[in-house]
């Protein structure tokens, strides 16, 4: 599971902002070996301190942010042991900033990912199984960048990030009988775009344990886990950028319920302990509900 | 095919990574440089106005900047800031104070900060009579 989250003083203009634009969020992929089309809504909610102004004065103000994305995903068997995924996010992003509302809506950067079976037991369903998967692929610079106020640009405020960034990842999967770990490492490293800009590079892990109850023909699959993010420092051309990078821990719970082909879920994520952007910038609860077609 | 498949992933995340900069970003530890040309230290102005002139430069880009008046005991008088992304700025402005009634002891500040986290600050005292 991938977590992205993804920041006045009187003169600043290009503050502190909630970076979650352009990822993907992978969770417990449902029953596997089966292709999948879905579609999911996710939010996040920043918010962005002002800190010190320019002579140590302090300014309690921030900047309100919330990041929403409705996302069409897929994921697609060419071969019986590799997974294609795709996600093509919509993203309506709205910064509340003194009185001032700025929104900004379209498409984000899609995310094209491939995923190997690399082990697998072929044990009996009331024995210990597990799978471990790897890969990685793209995200695609499809969403704007462009977006500026009096000519100053937010690279966190923007559809997309407009780079090329590579991902690398892995998942495991113990499951013993109808419970089961889910365990998922990725590392994203980001490419610069025509800017200058580049977004620090991304490692995220996350590890959750469920549970599987059958009711006639509906099975419940309640989830309880954990995840971390530590991104490093953005940098503009040749420097790296204060106020940037971080690391956050959350913790989440989320029910699926399947019935014949249909998957609907829902996962809620608590902050338990962060330092973003220099301690200027507090992610907040976030949320996400998905429907998926299994065929 | 696994073997296939491996040899596949790694071209293809080599040819992906082939095109990036081979370059590190540097962690940039030079504050902004400020020169205050007026007020000039100790100088004894007359009149309502005090001339303020002074020029920043950086060597990435600047961030905020600006300038604050204060009283001898500390009491912001008048302040001024702005946001900037160029590497030099250059202030030439004449300030007002009406108000001055007896000879006076001001201190002006001027202060930059970059994008990188680096701060200076540049102090001046000067004395006002009306």
């Amino acid at each position: 599971m991938a977590f992205l989250w993804s920041f006045m003083n009187p003169a600043s203009a290009c503050d502190v902002c909630g970076c979650g634009i352009g990822g993907y969020y992978l969770g417990i992929l449902p029953q596997y070996q089966k292709h999948l089309v879905g579609i999911r809504y996710r939010q996040q909610q920043f918010r962005s301190y002002f800190g010190q102004g320019l002579f140590g004065e302090e300014q309690n103000g921030y900047a309100s942010e919330t990041f929403r994305t409705t996302e069409l995903w897929g994921r697609f068997y060419p071969h019986p042991r590799v997974q294609v995924v795709a996600f093509v996010p919509l993203q309506h992003l709205t910064r509340e900033n003194n009185g001032v509302n700025e929104t900004l809506s379209g498409m984000g950067d899609i995310t094209l990912l491939a995923l190997y079976e690399v082990a697998r037991t072929n044990q009996p369903q009331n024995a210990l199984q597990h799978k471990l998967l790897a890969g990685g692929g793209f995200k695609l610079p499809t969403g704007k960048s462009s977006y500026s106020v009096d000519g100053e640009s937010n690279p966190n405020f923007q559809l997309g990030t407009g780079s090329w960034d590579v991902s690398f990842q892995a998942v495991y999967i113990l499951r013993y009988r109808m419970m089961g770990l889910n365990t998922d490492v990725s590392y994203r490293m980001n490419g610069t775009n025509e800017n200058d800009y580049r977004f620090g590079d991304r490692y995220n892990f996350s590890v959750t344990a469920f549970h599987v109850f059958e009711s006639g023909k509906i099975a419940f699959m309640p989830a309880v886990g954990i995840a971390s993010e530590w991104a490093k420092k953005d940098a503009s051309g040749e420097f790296y950028r204060s106020q940037t990078g971080g690391k956050a821990t959350l913790s989440h719970v989320g029910l699926d319920v399947y019935r014949q082909q249909w998957n609907l879920g829902f996962s809620w994520q608590h902050p338990i302990r962060q330092n973003l952007a220099d301690e200027l910038l507090s992610v907040n609860e976030r949320f996400q509900v998905q429907l998926n077609f299994l065929f | 095919m696994k073997k296939d498949f491996i040899l596949f992933f790694f071209a293809f995340m080599g040819m992906a990574c082939a095109n990036e900069e081979t370059t590190q970003p540097r962690i940039d530890l030079e504050a902004p440089v400020i020169s205050l040309l007026s007020p000039s230290e100790n100088a004894s102005l007359t009149g309502n106005t005090i001339p303020i002139s002074f020029a920043i430069s950086e060597n990435d880009e600047l961030h905020n900047l600006g300038w604050v008046l204060t009283s001898t005991d500390g009491v912001t008088l008048r302040q001024w800031q702005t946001h900037e992304h160029s590497r030099q700025f250059i202030a030439d402005t004449v300030l007002v104070l009406p108000e001055v009634q007896l000879a006076t002891t001001f201190r002006l500040s001027v202060a930059a900060t970059d994008h990188n986290g680096n701060r200076s600050e540049v102090t001046t005292s000067f004395i006002l009579t009306p």
